[in-house]
């Protein structure tokens, strides 16, 4: 890996986002973590990151207006959305305001995020 | 639109071949327009027979059809242009059925002027929605705005009347003040109206003007009514009595004196007069009685018939002559003005009779023919004038023919002896210029005359000389001298008779001296008319006639009518020197006469000569002497009868007598061919000319009281349909009110036509307000988002098709509230299937969607809230069996495995559930897109790959080549493949086999899934050598959380949701799933798909997508 990839995890539920950073941090990434969408929204604005793994249902800030002010923003990093919510209208909305995938948190092992951090 | 033209025309022409082989069009139409959007115009025209009414009304059914879709229909029924109609015709209208009319406007048409009458028995016959209209303007009028304030003719008819008869009376009680005699009769000279009678009247008119509208209500009216009533009674009696028993009461002469006839008062009351009186007052109690029983109406009609009997026969009585009526000494009929005046009279009581609901037949057939019998009545009364007035032209020209007649008798006579007379004087002037005449003198005179030749019927021409007694003598002797071979008889000369007159007139000379030589010496004073004229001749100095006497004294036949004559005498007087022929005094004359040259006449041959060139055989003209009044001679006249009136007559006089001159004429005479037939021929022809007019215009009256039959008939069904459509509406509404859904439907315009209470609770809006509306304006249904109109599916409906309302839609209330509603229309068709209109039915979903909404947020909060702890599990597990964390041992890996299974178990329930439930909540909707069918097998082998390679299963897969994609929802479909694969991996033991195909379905295989066998069908199977499902319980395998016995006995791992989820979701996606299984050997599912499936079902709950607000 020529440069280290920089993810940064915007995920409220903290055993979540530690068990995350855990594996990311082991397979070789840059990992920040965020609690909440506003949080995620200030770092963004601050650092530069290749993979953002977003939560949908956050508290203060909510993945989906992040993604719309990331949007309006016009500046739009790789979105990777991580969510328990499995009803297609909201897969379909996410896809719609940018992100690039969306993965149910439960079904979809580490793994294959770890892959797709990969692949981005 | 649907597909009725708005303008309809039907034409009927019938060729009919007639016995002889002729043939002839029979030619009817009927056209059925719309007038304005909820009128419908029928017209009838010509001969209609059954087969055009049918036709017609079956056009104006469909319109008003039309028209009930959005509101009330109304007919305009003209019939005007019938001209005949069948009686099939008339009994086809009877079986019409037709929907119902608000109103139903009749128009007659302005051309006939005799249907007025009619209209008015009509309309009181028919009540309610129909009424009759002479123009269509009105008919419109009434149509579009209602009843419209219509004259009351009866009223001003009555006015009318009551101020006639009013003039008449006072008329009449003026003249006889006055003494204007031409107030009391409009007919001078005929018998004047009784002051009485006149008194009469008066009260009448006055109740006439009272009798208004409810006139039985007023008591002081009744009152009049009734005084007026007892006193036409009371008088009539008095009259009658007065008439029948001689009781003079006299109270006629006791009020009036007669100007006219001054002191000599004889004008009773003629009974004919009291005796309508009396029925007049008696109808007038009938009326006023109210109540008008059978009887009452049969009393009626006998005391109007005979008043109306006794006025008009006056009337025709004196048209045509009658004259005689008046001069009946025993039954002294009614004047003229009282005739006229008692017809209007009884003419208002029997429209009042009428008015107020005598129904006897005959008044009522009475008046409404009324026109027919009035017009031929006018045209009798006509007949007779004219019939009197051709008598008295005939009359007149005989007078005339008559008098030219006798003027020219009358003229060749007076002319013819005032020639003689002159001859008379002639002699004179002979004897005047000779103091005596020589025979010869005479003679020769009397031949250069020319008498005898140019005036035949002259006789004899002589000279009498007066011979005293004394010189009689010598007188002889003087004559006897004179005799000659001319005048041989001179010699015989004596005077005879012989008598004792002092003087004597013997006749001298006679000329024509040939044939009365036997007159020679005659002495005329032996006989006494010729002594008196010529002695009154002698006495006045003229010409004198004589009465008539026997001429021929000395004949045997002393009747023998050529003896009759007469004769004129001119007295010849000595000269007197004085130069005057006629001495002055009568002394002179008695004294100077010297003798008379005397004319003589038969009358015979004097007036037959005279009248011979105005001899007629239908002319007679008598000579009458005036003096003894016998008659002198008579023309022949063969016709002319012997007491024929004398036509014409004067007194002529000539040569101081007095004689008459009659005319008497025959039947015939002065008549051309055309005057003997012209009265008898006007009186005939009048007569039928008014019989054929009253029938013609009765055949009109019955001709327009068919076609009014024709279309009551018509209308009275329409009616009764009406009641029964509005009593079906009725129900219908009912029904639909009592309906908790909206309902509303629509015409084909998109004119709203029904609304019921449901639909007026949800939008606002009162049925009122929306009915006959367009329904856009009033019932707007929006897309939730984004306010766009949404009524495609009432478009969709409208082109025939049943459809729902998309999703998401709402309804804007009148209040501007919006309202989420759930909707299908669908259309409405006709018998024939033509389309209608369209129903809609909606319901408010708002409450709804709050519940759908409620649960699909449990559901998601439950299943988010359940797999963030999965998540974490699952995570933390794989880190842990990864080794990210550090090696672990065998029985540890072994343990965190387990748990880690078990949460994919867990997390594969949840899915299974939330799936079930979304299945359950219809929120899964197929949202096709074109998926191949091996890229999804591949995936979700792959998925599965682990479970595959742990259990050493042989997975083969047979995929047919170039199969097509599914038009699919990826997902749904992904459902069935994953679910049906991963049972079969999961209930088949290790090292056993699991076979997947995926074909296009085969024709039989379509057939037994019960499938279109023409359709595009997906073929899927998946068989596996595993446990099998017990016979017992194949037929629950499909159950939720239904799990086989054997399969939880061994303990394997599953929800009981698969197959479930399976089956909903093949339905829902239009296929079929099914099975073979045995028990220990395996079981193969077979599921069947359309490549192209249904993208969304009107089972669908319309419920909106909501974000789920889950906090946490």
């Amino acid at each position: 890996m020529a440069q280290q990839k920089h993810v940064l995890i915007v995920e409220d539920e903290k055993p979540l986002a530690h068990a995350l950073e855990l594996k990311l941090g082991h397979e070789g990434f840059k990992v920040s973590v965020a609690q909440n969408g506003q949080q995620g929204l200030d770092l963004i604005n601050t650092t530069q990151f290749d993979i953002v793994l977003l939560d949908l249902m956050m508290p203060v800030v909510d993945g989906f207006q992040v993604l719309q002010a990331l949007k309006s923003k016009g500046a739009m990093p790789y979105v990777i959305v991580l969510s328990n919510l499995s009803q297609r209208e909201d897969e379909e909305r996410v896809l719609a305001l940018g992100a690039k995938k969306y993965f149910i948190k439960s079904d979809t092992p580490l793994s294959v995020i770890v892959e797709e951090v990969q692949k981005a | 639109m649907g597909s009725h033209s708005p303008f309809l025309v039907y034409y009927k022409n019938i060729s009919v071949m007639n016995n002889k082989g002729e043939q002839t069009v029979k030619k009817g139409s009927a056209s059925v327009t719309l007038l304005d959007d909820r009128t419908v115009v029928c017209r009838l025209s010509g001969e209609i027979t059954g087969a055009i009414v049918k036709e017609s009304m079956r056009q104006t059914r469909l319109l008003a059809e039309q028209i009930q879709m959005h509101s009330q229909p109304r007919l305009l029924l003209d019939i005007s242009k019938i001209t005949k109609q069948t009686s099939e015709a008339r009994n086809r209208a009877k079986e019409l059925r037709t929907v119902g009319f608000e109103r139903i406007a009749i128009c007659g048409g302005k051309r006939s002027v005799v249907m007025v009458g009619r209209y008015l028995v009509r309309i009181t016959s028919i009540g309610g929605y129909t009424k009759f209209f002479k123009t269509e303007k009105r008919a419109v009028h009434w149509l579009e705005r209602g009843d419209i304030q219509v004259d009351d003719n009866q009223l001003s008819k009555r006015a009318v009347t009551a101020v006639l008869v009013l003039l008449t009376a006072v008329g009449a009680l003026i003249g006889w003040q006055l003494g204007v005699s031409p107030l009391t009769s409009i007919i001078p000279a005929a018998k004047p109206m009784n002051p009485m009678t006149a008194l009469t009247f008066l009260p009448l008119a006055l109740t006439i003007i009272l009798m208004r509208k409810d006139w039985q209500r007023s008591a002081w009216r009744q009152r009049v009514a009734l005084f007026t009533a007892s006193w036409c009674l009371l008088f009539g009696a008095i009259v009658l009595l007065n008439f029948l028993f001689n009781t003079g009461v006299g109270i006629d002469s006791w009020l009036f004196v007669d100007k006219l006839n001054s002191g000599n008062f004889t004008g009773v009351t003629s009974p004919a007069s009291a005796l309508s009186f009396m029925c007049l007052g008696s109808i007038l109690f009938c009326l006023l009685s109210g109540q008008e029983r059978p009887w009452q109406q049969t009393l009626l009609f006998i005391l109007s018939g005979v008043v109306f009997l006794q006025a008009i026969s006056i009337l025709i009585a004196f048209c045509f002559g009658f004259e005689k009526i008046y001069t009946f000494d025993d039954y002294p009929p009614m004047p003229i003005n009282t005739a006229i005046a008692c017809l209007l009279v009884n003419n208002i009581f029997a429209t009042l009779s009428r008015s107020s609901g005598i129904s006897a037949r005959a008044i009522k057939g009475f008046y409404a023919n009324w026109q027919a019998l009035v017009v031929g009545l006018l045209l009798v009364l006509i007949t007779g004038v004219a019939w009197q007035q051709s008598i008295h032209d005939v009359e007149e020209n005989i007078n005339t023919v008559a008098r030219e007649a006798y003027t020219k008798a009358d003229s060749n006579i007076q002319g013819r002896l005032t020639t003689y007379i002159d001859a008379l004087n002639g002699y004179k002037g002979l004897f005047s210029a000779s103091s005596d005449v020589a025979p010869n003198e005479f003679h020769n005179y009397f031949a250069n005359s020319g008498l005898s030749t140019n005036y035949p019927g002259f006789t004899i021409f002589s000279y009498a000389a007066v011979v005293p007694e004394g010189s009689k003598k010598t007188f002889i002797q003087q004559t006897q001298a004179r005799a000659s071979a001319d005048y041989p008889k001179f010699a015989q000369y004596t005077l005879y008779p012989a008598n004792t007159n002092s003087i004597h007139y013997p006749l001298l000379y006679i000329e024509p001296n040939d044939a009365n030589t036997a007159g020679y010496g005659f002495d005329l004073s032996s006989e006494t008319i010729r002594k008196e004229t010529l002695e009154k001749a002698r006495d006045i100095g003229q010409p004198q006639a004589s009465g008539i006497i026997n001429l021929n004294v000395s004949s045997q036949d002393k009747n023998a009518p050529d003896n009759f004559g007469f004769f004129i005498g001119l007295p010849i007087y000595q000269a007197t020197g004085k130069g005057d022929t006629v001495p002055i005094s009568l002394q002179e004359r008695r004294k100077l006469i010297k003798g008379f040259v005397i004319a003589y006449f038969v009358n015979n041959r004097l007036f037959g000569d005279l009248f011979a060139n105005v001899e007629n055989k239908d002319a007679q003209f008598a000579v009458v002497d005036q003096a003894t009044g016998k008659e002198v001679y008579s023309t022949k006249a063969d016709n002319v009868p012997a007491d024929a009136p004398i036509k014409q007559s004067s007194i002529f006089e000539v040569a101081g007598k007095q004689w008459r001159l009659d005319m008497t004429v025959s039947n015939t005479y002065g008549k051309s061919d055309l005057y003997k037939f012209l009265p008898s021929g006007i009186l005939v022809v009048g007569l039928a000319v008014s019989l054929l007019a009253g029938l013609l215009i009765f055949g009109q009256l019955r001709r327009r009281d068919q076609a009014l039959q024709l279309a009551a008939d018509m209308t009275e069904d329409l009616s009764a349909e009406r009641n029964l459509a509005v009593a079906n509406q009725r129900k219908d509404e009912a029904v639909l009110s009592s309906i908790g859904d909206a309902v509303f439907a629509i015409n084909t315009k998109g004119r709203i036509s029904l609304f019921n209470q449901a639909c007026e609770t949800i939008s606002g809006y009162t049925a009122k307000e929306a009915l006959g509306k367009m329904y856009g304006s009033i019932l707007r249904f929006e897309y939730e988002k984004d306010g766009r109109i949404n009524d495609s599916f009432i478009r969709e409906a409208l082109d025939g098709h049943i459809s729902s309302m998309k999703n998401h839609t709402v309804l804007v209330r009148k209040d501007g509230k919006r309202v989420a509603v759930a909707d299908s229309a669908a259309p409405i068709r006709d018998a024939r299937g033509t389309l209608m209109g369209v129903i809609v039915v909606f319901r408010d979903v708002s409450k709804e969607q709050e519940l759908d909404r409620a649960k699909t947020e449990f559901v998601s909060l439950a299943s988010h809230q359940l797999r963030t702890p999965l998540s974490a599990i699952n995570w933390y597990g794989e880190l842990l069996l990864s080794g990210d964390s550090g090696k672990l041992s065998k029985a540890q890996h072994e343990y965190i495995q387990e748990i880690y299974d078990g949460n994919q178990r867990m997390i594969e329930l949840v899915n299974s559930l939330l799936d079930v439930s979304r299945l359950d909540l219809g929120k899964l909707t197929n949202q096709p897109t074109p998926t191949s069918m091996q890229e999804l097998a591949e995936s979700v082998e792959k998925e599965l790959r682990t479970s595959i390679e742990s259990k050493k299963l042989k997975y083969v897969k047979q995929i047919a080549s170039s199969l097509p994609k599914i038009i699919a929802d990826p997902k749904l479909l992904r459902m069935i493949v994953q679910n049906l694969l991963s049972n079969a991996i999961k209930y088949t033991s290790n090292e056993g086999s699991v076979h997947v195909t995926m074909r296009k379905a085969a024709d039989s295989e379509l057939r037994d899934a019960k499938l279109d066998i023409d359709g595009d069908y997906f073929f899927m199977s998946v068989a596996d050598t595993g446990y099998g499902i017990p016979k017992t319980q194949q037929s629950k395998i499909f159950s939720k959380l239904f799990r086989a016995d054997n399969v939880r006995a061994l303990d394997v791992e599953g929800t009981g949701l698969g197959l479930y989820i399976v089956k909903e979701v093949v339905a829902k996606l239009g296929g079929r799933v099914w099975f073979t299984s045995i028990e220990s050997v395996g079981s193969t599912f077979y599921v069947i798909l359309p490549f192209k499936t249904k993208t969304a079902s009107s089972t669908e709950k319309a419920v909106g997508p909501r974000k789920p607000q889950i906090k946490t």
